[in-house]
């Protein structure tokens, strides 16, 4: 069975909650920050991107402020920061659970 | 120009999507014409092709959608089938259009239910058409010779029968494939992989299949319009059972009655209509009389019949007369017969490819039945003209 959405968010999904903590921003700035953000480990298919953008504003996550042209922002919603907060927390768990492991090696 | 002649699974991606870059090398690019998606012939090259589930309108993405894609390298090419997009990249190393297979396995849902709604659509129409088809031949075994008369079938409705179950054997078995594809496709991504194949054994059709396939639908297609413009040439005159309704009651059989019976009596009518291949035009007017609260009584009815042919009145005319019923001379009938049946009346009357029947809820009244008919006959004349 495999994981439904927002049960965990994937690594992509984490990142892409991320790039709108400190700023608005549009499609293109998405994959502009995780590029950065990443050093390019992360890349952001535009399906990916487009799919997960929707996902999020169905699920207010995130919400559009602005639309110029072809070019949308969106921003983070109070639920869409909680369930970044609580990934985090998650990962930061994981982070300690494997390096308390790997100390006692 | 050619059409895509892709034999597999339409929702198989990684199996198009491989058939489509094979198509590339060779010269060929899907491309969206006129009358749909069309392969057109150029410079063999390298193109990656993919797959994308839209749960939309048909037709192209949205300019958000559209100028993102483009930005990385992906252009829109066309509708692959029903809910499925096909995008292209010409570039040598394109950021793949999906990166995350779980957020990829979402468009799927939807594909997923549509597949199954559309199999299960498939099904009921199969039920209906065999359900028809058992109600036909029972009607033909057991049935009284009168109904077998009316609802034999022709032999293009025998054409018809077996030209639909080859063909909705095949689109079973091609929708059943949809699903099994759809399904497997979803849960490798769900679980976080990507296809690294066809998701289905590649099933090489028979040489002779596509072109039986092609001539049973044509068959099939022809065959409703056949259908179609025979019965709107034949039945250009048929009769809305509205019109039956306002014309209703033909004759005076309330005043008739009250007459008889020394007080005023109300009637209501109801008329029933039906078709059958050999009748284009049944129509039943039955004339109610309450008794008490909720029981009614049925005092006459009128059934009348416009069939195919006169040889085809003439079977139902002998089928509804018993041999030893009285022929009678009535005016516009070719032949007509009155006669006593249990506690009523009843009289029979055929012109051309025309039969009337009346059975009046009196016993005895075989004169009265043959005045009455006249009037019926004409009212059917005009109503039914």
């Amino acid at each position: 069975m495999g994981r439904r959405a927002f049960e965990g968010l994937t690594e992509t999904m984490f990142y892409v909650l991320m790039a709108f903590l400190r700023a608005e921003r549009c499609g293109t700035e998405v994959v502009e920050f995780i590029r950065h953000k990443t050093r390019d480990r992360l890349t952001l298919g535009p399906g990916t991107l487009y799919t997960i953008l929707a996902k999020f504003q169905e699920e207010q996550l995130i919400e559009e402020t602005a639309v110029e042209g072809r070019k949308r922002t969106y921003r983070i919603t109070e639920k869409g920061r909680a369930l970044y907060h609580e990934e985090l927390e998650r990962l930061r768990s994981c982070v300690i659970d494997g390096e308390s492991e790997e100390a006692m090696v | 120009m050619r059409k895509p002649k892709y034999s597999g699974s339409w929702y198989d991606s990684p199996a198009v999507e491989a058939w489509l870059e094979a198509q590339a090398l060779e010269g060929w690019f899907l491309e969206v014409y006129v009358l749909g998606a069309r392969m057109i012939q150029g410079e063999p090259r390298r193109v990656r092709y993919r797959l994308e589930p839209w749960n939309g309108p048909v037709g192209e993405p949205d300019e958000q959608q559209k100028a993102l894609y483009e930005e990385m390298g992906w252009t829109y090419v066309c509708d692959w089938v029903s809910r499925l997009r096909v995008f292209r990249s010409t570039v040598p190393h394109p950021v793949e259009l999906h990166t995350d297979p779980v957020a990829e396995s979402w468009n799927y849902r939807p594909l997923n239910r549509a597949a199954a709604l559309r199999l299960a659509a498939l099904v009921l129409m199969a039920a209906l058409v065999l359900f028809g088809l058992v109600l036909t031949i029972q009607k033909l075994l057991f049935a009284s010779p009168r109904q077998q008369i009316l609802y034999q079938l022709t032999p293009f409705d025998w054409v018809l029968y077996l030209l639909l179950l080859p063909v909705m054997v095949e689109l079973f078995y091609s929708f059943w494939r949809d699903i099994v594809a759809i399904r497997r496709l979803t849960e490798l991504l769900q679980s976080g992989l990507e296809p690294t194949g066809p998701l289905l054994r590649q099933r090489k059709p028979p040489r002779w299949l596509p072109p039986v396939r092609t001539a049973l639908l044509t068959l099939l297609l022809v065959w409703i319009i056949g259908i179609y413009a025979m019965d709107h040439t034949s039945q250009r005159d048929y009769v809305p059972l509205e019109k039956w309704e306002k014309a209703a009651p033909v004759f005076d059989l309330e005043a008739l009655e009250s007459e008889r019976l020394g007080e005023p009596v109300s009637l209501f009518t109801e008329v029933r209509g039906g078709w059958s291949p050999q009748a284009p035009q049944q129509v039943q007017l039955v004339y109610y009389r309450q008794i008490k609260k909720t029981q009614w009584r049925n005092e006459l009815s009128q059934e009348y019949y416009r069939l195919r042919t006169p040889q085809v009145a003439q079977v139902l005319y002998d089928d509804l007369v018993p041999e030893d019923a009285e022929a009678v001379e009535a005016k516009g009938f070719t032949q007509a017969a009155v006669f006593p049946s249990r506690d009523r009346v009843i009289f029979v009357g055929r012109w051309e490819n025309r039969v009337l029947l009346l059975n009046y809820n009196q016993e005895g009244e075989l004169d009265l039945l043959e005045d009455l008919a006249p009037a019926a006959q004409a009212a059917c004349e005009e109503v039914g003209s």
